[in-house]
């Protein structure tokens, strides 16, 4: 054994432990210093209308007066400046907003379901949904660029290093999942995800919470599979050695990611005999596969990639994973709005509309939350060019976009909010993004002011100060 | 040129971080503490809080290895270590800095942390994807460059400029490789101007979060919404990159070059040999036995094959070039200008012996010049006449390695006549007709020679010939001496072998010369879209351009590190300290812009750059000075779990980086190959990775190339390395100055299961069983040395122990045993975090 003094530092560890402060003084100290986290409060609060979450993350950017918010003034307006009238009073992102026009869309609407809610007919799929999901046409943000808009519409805030929304549910609820992730994230990456593995951070709360991302391409979970000669029983006997083992460091050290290693350790031994028969796609029925449209064949890979983790966020709630988000970044329109929209709606309608059915179908959606949506909206305004008939695309647009939210004690089958004439602010019913957040808490049962943890000697929120609950929303 | 500032911005310019760094003064009055140590105690001591002491040796050996090297020391390094501190401790560890910062694989740690900002990657990315075969040049120099403590002003200028410097060396020039890096699309299709725009935007936007920590990429499409960058000082910006060319330019490196001069000189040896040996032999060649016979060469009009090149000379030879497909016919015709009376056909194979060191031509394309004929047809259409067939009655050859020659008259078999020896010289076959044939003027007479072998052994050099002569023909070759053809062989078989010369490139920038691209200001970022001419310039935030200065690449470079840049020096030492404390003084890394994390010790912060500066911008003394305070050497032990460590109260402990992970199982086990640089390496991948790329190639490496550290791993964008991914290692799209740490149940299952890992455990095990056969307590002892660098607890003991006898229990089997043990130790938590 190597027994060694300490180095030259004119403090032994045993003088530096019993000199200084007295406990009780060090700890007000602290408190007032804003140094000193505490326990944290959890819930639920009352009774949750929803037990699981998907979230369908639209990544850039979808243009709600091509899908989801008609504008017929907007369309007779196309190519004019912004009416003076309008100018009044809003506030402009941009520096060149003399040679601004506004675009309308190719797009025709038509009403839909019982509720006769108006939808876009890029979205032929949805439409017949439209008595199951809220559509709010008058969300809003304080963010213009992506990645403080999507860590806004993720995290509460504009920065990073905060939890996510998934990360706050399963710290609020735990996870209903023993054998996999209480929060999953599958991607289907076009243009790339700006905020990375901080789109599904835990942030301040321990990493256990954060969202494990599951692979986009070929096997979704790698190394299930013991290696050779190592049984199941040797298997558990490793992963208890391995977990008390790093138990008698984290006692010595006080390093608390040893805590999230050891879960993480008995949640990945869990996963290997769940997580396969979860990935295998074999017990699906043809008509279900279909239905999704898995076997799309596109250049990208974009539409079979997105359906099929569509279908895996079914097969994930179905086994009880709290929070499922997918990903889809390709809805960044700056150019050649109405053809990419196009495509992204023959990505994303077939399979989305698909999971709310196949919810449904199997009793699923009364109690599973699906949200869809991106980080904003984009401009009426459109980009000019040779007597203003040459439109190219759309630029952000944070004062107002759309959104849906179905299933999980939502009230479908409603329009919220409205927007201007051309679509450019709220005019009725506003929903910032940190009203959504609070209402999302509600439908999973919490007081969104109650949910805290505490950090740094502040009580965290997801809603930081703000939020109110969307009454109209809940059914 | 008007060069400098436009309108000023001057909203957010009293902004800290553009404020000009000033040394500060060293708070306190106690000497014995350097000055990193008085900065963070007097803060602490404001918040009445006390440092803590320092980790034990072997732990600051440990922290100092993977720091510093990325690398564990083995246990004979930590026991002389331990050894020496008894004596004298300061020593010790100061001798032990030195050491470290001097071994090669210094360069290797902190290469990758460069390698992340500089997007490397060894492909194109986007849906083409094409491989860089040379991207490794510039890794390469990154990694000697550091070795060699290049100063971080040259270390920038180069990577930005290296091209535009006087007399640039090679060296230079591989460095401006850096910004060869961004992606680019190269699939068909793709708009190539809008391309070329997005690496542009992408080097500005590297540059500035590089070098000056600013969020620059947020002013292509519009002013910057909190910093104080319009838009139109983007595209000044812009302009200084606008005008470079990609050049793949030959890179010459002396280990390379004498590698290939010693193969060389040896396989010159052998020829010598072997030309000395052919010298020695005189060849003794006889003609061909008489009687020869009259023959006249038919020189066909047209000679086709499908897909192949069939030239036909003056001297009625045909010569096949491109592709060898595994059977094909030759279609050879003639218009006869004059009656052919003939009583036999000639089929000459014309392979040829080269001289001195030419190469001769085979016969044939097959292997080693071999060649097969499976069918000969010749068929006639005289004017007026149906088409007809000749028939003939007999073949015989000057060689045949096959079976039955007399197959080559039988359209129903492959096989025929076939030569696979002695291929480099004449052999020939004569068809002769059951009847003499008189073929008037104007016919047309037309040749199949069928291979049908499947074997690609077609005719590469040919010649056909008729005879009216009867009697008894020969096919009228002379007899190489067998001999000498032997030797002549075996000298042209060795000259096929010559080792090729070095062709190495490096991926490079230069400017152009002629012809310069004006730059504009791309409205909403839409290169489409044209708006003001701009000029090459700065923001007007920050320190003027030189007026004296041609604005170029260069002087831009020069301009970041002008001793009145307020960021440069800021953001370099915070990323230093990042590494070192495994947070910056300011979290936000890439943004020392408004919306930035303010720093928790400003004035550390400015003491640290106005150090850089003074040590001459050398990185291994910048290290060496944090690295030997006692802030950086304080225990990351975390007895206040609720108290953050912001102010410095300890060291942080956090988890090891991708590639660090991958080392630290390659080197506990004994696999880890410590070759430095040189081509990236392919260890074994899943092939259900693969599968899901285009035309993915994984060539899997062998040998000891599998075992290659995390560095040197193929980086193909669109297929990254999962174990690296899963470890949170960038995707390379963008410069990346802070990795993520994450913590995931992925994780566990690939340091459990994945099959590089496990090979590790096995290793590991199998030498501490061997090391250790009857002694179970001194294997397990040695596995916690190896692994974790210091003495098994009691309580730890007992947990292997246990574990040990319940594996041999269930399998039986010792070797299994002590692969799941060592596998126990190797999934710890300790194993894979720097403390």
């Amino acid at each position: 054994m190597i027994d060694l003094p300490l180095p030259g530092s004119p403090h032994s560890r045993r003088k530096f432990l019993s000199s200084g402060l007295g406990t009780v003084a060090l700890a007000s100290l602290l408190r007032d210093e804003g140094l000193l986290a505490a326990e944290a409060t959890r819930g639920p609060h009352f009774a949750p209308r929803a037990k699981r979450c998907i979230y369908l993350f639209m990544e850039g950017g979808p243009s709600q007066m091509d899908l989801f918010d008609p504008k017929p003034k907007l369309n007779e307006l196309d190519g004019q400046p912004m009416p003076e009238s309008l100018l009044q009073g809003v506030k402009f992102a941009f520096t060149q907003k003399e040679t601004a026009r506004l675009m309308g869309t190719p797009r025709t609407f038509q009403p839909q379901g019982q509720c006769g809610m108006e939808l876009s007919n890029l979205l032929p799929h949805l439409s017949r949904h439209a008595d199951d999901i809220a559509l709010v046409r008058s969300m809003h943000c304080d963010q213009f660029n992506h990645l403080p808009g999507q860590l806004l519409m993720l995290t509460g805030t504009p920065f990073r290093g905060w939890p996510t929304l998934g990360s706050w549910l399963n710290y609020g609820l735990g996870s209903e999942s023993r054998d996999l992730p209480g929060y999953v994230v599958m991607t289907t990456l076009g243009r790339g995800l700006p905020g990375g593995a901080a789109s599904w951070s835990s942030g301040f709360l321990p990493s256990q919470y954060s969202g494990a991302q599951f692979r986009n391409t070929g096997t979704p979970v790698l190394n299930l599979a013991n290696p050779p000669g190592i049984t199941p029983a040797m298997q558990a006997r490793t992963v208890a050695a391995v977990n008390d083992l790093n138990r008698q460091r984290l006692d010595r050290s006080g390093q608390v990611e040893i805590a999230s290693r050891i879960e993480n350790y008995e949640l990945a031994f869990r996963m290997q005999s769940a997580a396969p028969e979860l990935i295998d796609l074999t017990g699906e029925s043809l008509s279900t596969l279909e239905a999704y449209g898995l076997n799309r064949q596109d250049k990208t890979g974009f539409q079979s990639s997105f359906a099929r983790n569509c279908l895996m966020a079914r097969r994930l709630v179905e086994r009880g994973v709290r929070f499922v988000t997918l990903f889809l970044s390709t809805w960044d329109q700056h150019s050649n709005l109405d053809a990419q929209l196009t495509t992204n709606t023959e990505i994303s309608d077939q399979p989305v509309a698909a999971l709310l059915q196949d919810l449904k179908e199997r009793g699923l959606l009364e109690d599973t939350l699906v949200v869809w949506g991106g980080e904003f909206g984009r401009t009426p305004l459109g980009e000019n060019r040779k007597g203003f008939k040459t439109v190219t695309g759309r630029d952000h647009h944070p004062y107002s976009f759309s959104l849906w939210m179905a299933g999980g004690g939502v009230k479908g089958g409603q329009v919220i909010g409205k927007t201007d004439e051309i679509g450019w602010g709220v005019v009725d019913d506003p929903v910032h993004v940190h009203d959504l957040h609070a209402t999302i808490l509600h439908l999973f049962g919490f007081d969104h002011e109650a949910l805290t943890y505490r950090f740094q000697g502040r009580n965290f929120r997801l809603t930081d100060v703000y939020g109110e609950v969307v009454e109209k929303l809940l059914a | 040129m008007i060069v400098g500032s436009c309108v000023a911005v001057a909203d957010g310019s009293d902004h800290w971080a553009f404020q000009p760094v000033r040394r500060p003064a060293i708070p306190g009055n106690d000497a014995a503490l350097t000055p990193i140590d008085a900065f963070v105690r007097s803060r602490l001591a404001t918040e009445h809080l006390a440092p803590s002491p320092p980790a034990p040796p072997l732990t600051l050996l440990r922290r100092l290895h993977l720091d510093l090297t990325g690398l564990l020391p083995d246990w004979a390094e930590c026991e002389a270590f331990a050894a020496d501190w008894q004596r004298d401790p300061e020593a010790t560890y100061a001798a032990k800095v030195r050491q470290l910062l001097d071994s090669p694989h210094f360069g290797e740690r902190w290469a990758r942390h460069w390698l992340d900002m500089a997007r490397y990657a060894d492909s194109d990315g986007y849906l083409g994807d094409d491989l860089r075969p040379w991207a490794y040049v510039y890794r390469d120099w990154v990694v000697e460059a550091i070795n060699h403590d290049l100063p971080f002003d040259q270390f920038s200028i180069e990577q930005l400029a290296g091209d535009l410097l006087p007399n640039a060396t090679q060296s230079q020039k591989i460095a401006t490789g850096f910004h060869r890096n961004c992606l680019r699309n190269t699939e068909a299709g793709a708009d190539r101007e809008l391309d070329r725009t997005k690496q542009v935007v992408d080097r500005v936007a590297t540059t500035g979060a590089i070098w000056l920590g600013l969020t620059l990429g947020c002013a292509e499409c519009h002013d910057h919404k909190h910093d104080p960058i319009a838009q139109r000082e983007f595209y000044r910006l812009y302009a200084f990159f606008n005008n470079t060319e990609d050049a793949e330019v030959p890179v010459r490196f002396e280990p390379e070059w004498n590698a290939w001069e010693a193969k060389h000189r040896s396989w010159e040896t052998q020829l010598l040999d072997l030309e000395r040996a052919l010298a020695e032999h005189p060849p003794q060649h006889q003609p061909p036995p008489e009687p020869v016979g009259e023959w006249t060469f038919l020189k066909p009009d047209t000679a086709t094959a499908a897909g192949l090149e069939l030239a036909v000379a003056d001297d009625a030879t045909i010569n096949v070039s491109g592709k060898n497909p595994p059977t094909i016919t030759y279609l050879l015709e003639k218009q006869l200008t004059a009656p052919l009376v003939a009583t036999a056909f000639r089929l000459e194979a014309l392979g040829t012996f080269g001289t001195g060191r030419e190469l001769g031509t085979p016969c044939g394309r097959g292997e080693d010049g071999a060649f097969a004929l499976s069918w000969i047809l010749a068929e006639v259409e005289a004017p007026g006449a149906k088409p007809r067939r000749l028939v003939f009655h007999h073949a015989v050859a000057d060689q045949h390695d096959g079976q039955a020659l007399e197959k080559v008259l039988d359209p129903g078999t492959s096989e025929g006549w076939q030569v696979t020896r002695r291929t480099r010289q004449p052999h020939a076959a004569i068809f002769t007709l059951a009847e003499p044939e008189s073929i008037p003027a104007g016919s047309r007479i037309k040749f199949s020679l069928a291979q049908k072998l499947g074997t690609g052994q077609t005719l590469g050099r040919f010649r056909l010939s008729f005879t009216g002569a009867s009697g008894s023909l020969n096919p009228g070759v002379p007899r190489i001496d067998p001999e000498w053809a032997d030797r002549r062989l075996a000298l042209e078989r060795h000259l096929a072998l010559t080792p090729p010369k070095p062709a190495t490139k490096a991926q490079t920038l230069t400017e152009r010369t002629s012809d310069l691209r004006p730059t504009h200001l791309h409205i909403r970022g839409d290169y489409a879209r044209t708006g003001e001419a701009v000029t090459p310039g700065t923001p007007a935030v920050l320190h003027p351009f030189p007026t004296s200065e041609q604005p170029n690449r260069l002087s831009l470079a020069r301009w970041l590190f002008d001793a009145a840049n307020p960021l440069t020096a800021r953001v370099a030492v915070n990323r230093i300290w990042q590494h070192l404390f495994g947070e910056g003084l300011v979290t936000s890394t890439d943004d020392f812009g408004t919306h930035g994390a303010p720093p928790s010790h400003p004035e550390l912060l400015d003491w640290l750059a106005s150090e850089y500066r003074r040590l001459g911008w050398s990185r291994k003394e910048l290290i060496h000075t944090i690295v030997m305070s006692q802030t950086y050497r304080q225990s990351s032990d975390n007895h206040r779990p609720n108290l953050s460590n912001q102010l410095l109260w300890r060291q942080n402990s956090f988890r090891c980086s991708a590639e660090t992970v991958r080392d630290l199982h390659l080197g506990a086990s004994g696999l880890l190959s410590a070759k430095l640089g040189g081509p990236a390496v392919f260890p074994p991948l899943p092939e259900f990775v693969t599968e899901v790329g285009r035309s993915v190639k994984w060539p899997e490496s062998q040998g000891a190339d599998r075992y290659r550290r995390g560095l040197y791993i193929f980086l193909k964008r669109t297929v990254l390395y999962p174990m690296l991914t899963t470890f949170d290692a960038p995707d390379t799209s963008s410069a990346c100055t802070r990795r993520e740490r994450t913590n995931t149940p992925m994780q566990a299952l690939t340091l459990l299961n994945d099959p590089v890992f496990f090979e590790c455990s096995e290793t590991l095990g199998r030498k501490v069983s061997t090391r250790h056969a009857d002694d179970l307590s001194g294997a397990l002892h040695e596995l916690v040395h190896h692994c974790l660098n210091r003495e098994a607890t009691p309580a730890e003991m007992d947990t292997l122990t246990a574990a040990h006898r319940d594996f041999l229990a269930a399998s039986s089997d010792a070797t299994l045993a002590m692969t799941a043990t060592a596998r126990i130790v190797l999934n710890l938590d300790e194993f894979i975090t720097r403390d």
